[in-house]
C-alpha cells in the first residue's frame, strides 16, 4: 500500500464535502450582527433544521419554563453564537452520516464522539465558559480525521485499528508510525481547511498531545480531558478498550477544583443520553 | 435541593446544611459528602441538602450498594487504567467513579439476564 499524504486526504475530502450553506450563511450573518429574525429567517429555510432547534430550546439543556414554539423565540433564549455552533453540530452530522453510511461503525464512533461533547461542554459550564456550545462542538469533531481516514484510506483505518488493538497502544501512535500524522491532524487541517475557527482548529490537533497547542492551550487541554472522562464513562457502562493517558498539566490548566467531578460524572450520563436522543431522535440507544 | 436518598458520596453541598429549628449548621457549603455525613444529616432530621452541580442529584439513582473491591469489578478496572497514573488526583477520582459506576452496570447486566 502506497502511504497516502495528509493534502491528499484531505484535498480527497474538500472535493467531496463542503460546508453547509445553511451554516455559512449564519456565521456571516451572526459576524454582521444581523438583527434575530434574520438569523431566524435562516434557520426557517431548512425545515428539518428548525424543527430539531426547537427541539433543544425545549430540551433539559436550556430548561425554560414555558414552550418554545417559534424559531424567533429560540434564537433569544439560546443565543446567535451559540445557536451556530448547534447549527454547525447538526450539519457535520448529517454530513458524515451520509458520507459514511455502511463504511464505517459510525454508532460506535457517535457514542464516543457525542460523551466527549458532553463532558467537553459541561467542562465549559463549571469553568463559566460563555459560550459553551462551542465546546460541544469541539468535543463532537475531535475525532473527524478518524472519519476522513475512514471515507478516503479505508484499508489504511482499518489496518491501523487492527494493529492499535492487537498491540495494546494508542491508535495515534500506530497512525503517526505507519503514516506519519496522526487523526488529530488529519482532522484538525481539514477543520483549517474549511476556514472553521482556530481554537477548533487546534483542540481538534493537540487533543492528545495539549502542551504543544500555542494559541487556544485551554480550549486543547479541556478536550483532552473531556476525552479521558468520556472514556472513563464509557468503560464504566461496559464499552471496551481503556482509559488513555492523562497529561496532568491539561486540568491545570482548566483551574477547577477537583469537587466538580464526581456531579459531572453524574451529568454526563444524563446530559449525553439526551443529547444522543436530540441528535438521533429514531435511532440510537444511550449507552 | 436533592432528597437526602439520592445524595452518594462524592457530592458536593452547594449550600450548608442548615437544622431548621435551631439554625445550626451542620455541614458547610463545599463540603464533599461523605457515608458519614449522610447518616450525620439524618441523625439531625435532615431530609433534603443542595447539590453541587445543579440538578445532578436529581438523577442518581438509589438502591443497592455494590461492592467495588469485587474481582469482577477490580479485574477490568485495572485493566482499564492501566496507562493511567492513580497518584494523579483526577485520576484516583475518575477510577474511584468508574469502578462504583462498573458495579452498577455489573448488578443491572445481572438483574438483567435473571428476567
Amino acid at each position: 500500500m502506497n502511504k497516502p499524504t495528509l493534502q491528499h486526504l484531505i484535498r480527497a475530502v474538500v472535493t467531496v464535502a463542503s460546508l453547509p450553506t445553511i451554516y455559512l450563511r449564519l456565521d456571516e450573518a451572526i459576524r454582521e450582527d444581523a438583527p434575530h429574525r434574520e438569523v431566524a429567517a435562516i434557520i426557517s429555510d431548512d425545515v428539518g433544521l428548525a424543527s430539531r432547534l426547537l427541539r433543544i430550546a425545549n430540551s433539559p439543556f436550556y430548561g425554560f419554563p414555558s414552550k418554545i414554539d417559534t424559531i424567533t423565540r429560540a434564537v433569544t433564549i439560546i443565543g446567535t453564537r451559540q445557536l451556530a455552533q448547534l447549527v454547525l453540530a447538526m450539519s457535520m452530522v448529517k454530513m458524515i452520516d451520509e458520507k459514511l453510511k455502511g463504511k464505517f461503525d459510525l454508532e460506535l464512533f457517535w457514542k464516543h464522539s457525542i460523551t466527549c461533547a458532553a463532558a467537553a461542554r459541561l467542562l465549559a459550564s463549571y469553568r463559566r465558559e460563555s459560550n459553551i456550545e462551542k465546546y460541544f462542538v469541539a468535543g463532537l469533531l475531535h475525532d473527524i480525521g478518524r472519519v476522513v481516514m475512514m471515507m478516503v484510506i479505508p484499508d489504511w483505518g482499518t489496518r491501523i485499528f487492527d494493529e492499535a488493538m492487537e498491540s495494546q497502544r494508542p491508535l495515534y501512535d500506530v497512525e503517526q508510525e505507519l503514516l506519519g500524522y496522526d487523526h488529530a491532524k488529519i482532522g484538525g487541517e481539514l477543520l483549517r481547511e474549511w476556514r472553521l475557527p482556530p481554537a477548533l482548529v487546534e483542540s481538534t490537533i493537540y487533543h492528545h498531545r495539549p502542551r504543544f497547542a500555542k494559541e487556544y492551550p485551554v480550549d486543547a487541554a479541556l478536550v483532552h480531558v473531556a476525552e479521558v472522562i468520556s472514556n472513563c464513562l464509557q468503560i464504566s457502562e461496559g464499552g471496551h478498550g481503556f482509559v488513555p493517558a492523562l497529561y496532568s498539566e491539561a486540568w491545570d490548566q482548566l483551574e477547577l477544583p477537583l469537587s466538580i467531578i464526581a456531579p459531572l460524572f453524574e451529568q454526563l450520563r444524563v446530559q449525553r443520553d439526551e443529547s444522543v436522543r436530540l441528535i438521533f431522535p429514531d435511532r440510537m440507544h444511550a449507552a | 435541593m436533592v432528597k437526602l436518598d439520592l445524595v452518594k458520596p462524592g457530592m458536593v453541598l452547594s449550600k450548608p446544611a442548615v437544622h431548621a429549628s435551631s439554625g445550626r449548621e451542620i455541614l458547610a457549603a463545599g463540603r464533599v459528602i461523605e457515608d458519614k455525613d449522610i447518616r450525620t444529616l439524618k441523625s439531625w432530621g435532615i431530609h433534603e441538602v443542595s447539590i453541587e452541580g445543579g440538578d445532578a442529584g436529581r438523577y442518581a439513582s438509589p438502591g443497592n450498594v455494590i461492592p467495588i473491591e469485587t474481582p469482577a469489578v477490580t479485574d477490568r478496572m485495572g485493566q482499564a487504567f492501566r496507562f493511567a497514573d492513580l497518584t494523579h488526583p483526577l485520576m484516583a477520582e475518575l477510577h474511584r467513579l468508574a469502578q462504583q459506576r462498573y458495579a452498577e452496570y455489573l448488578l443491572q447486566r445481572s438483574a438483567g439476564s435473571d428476567r
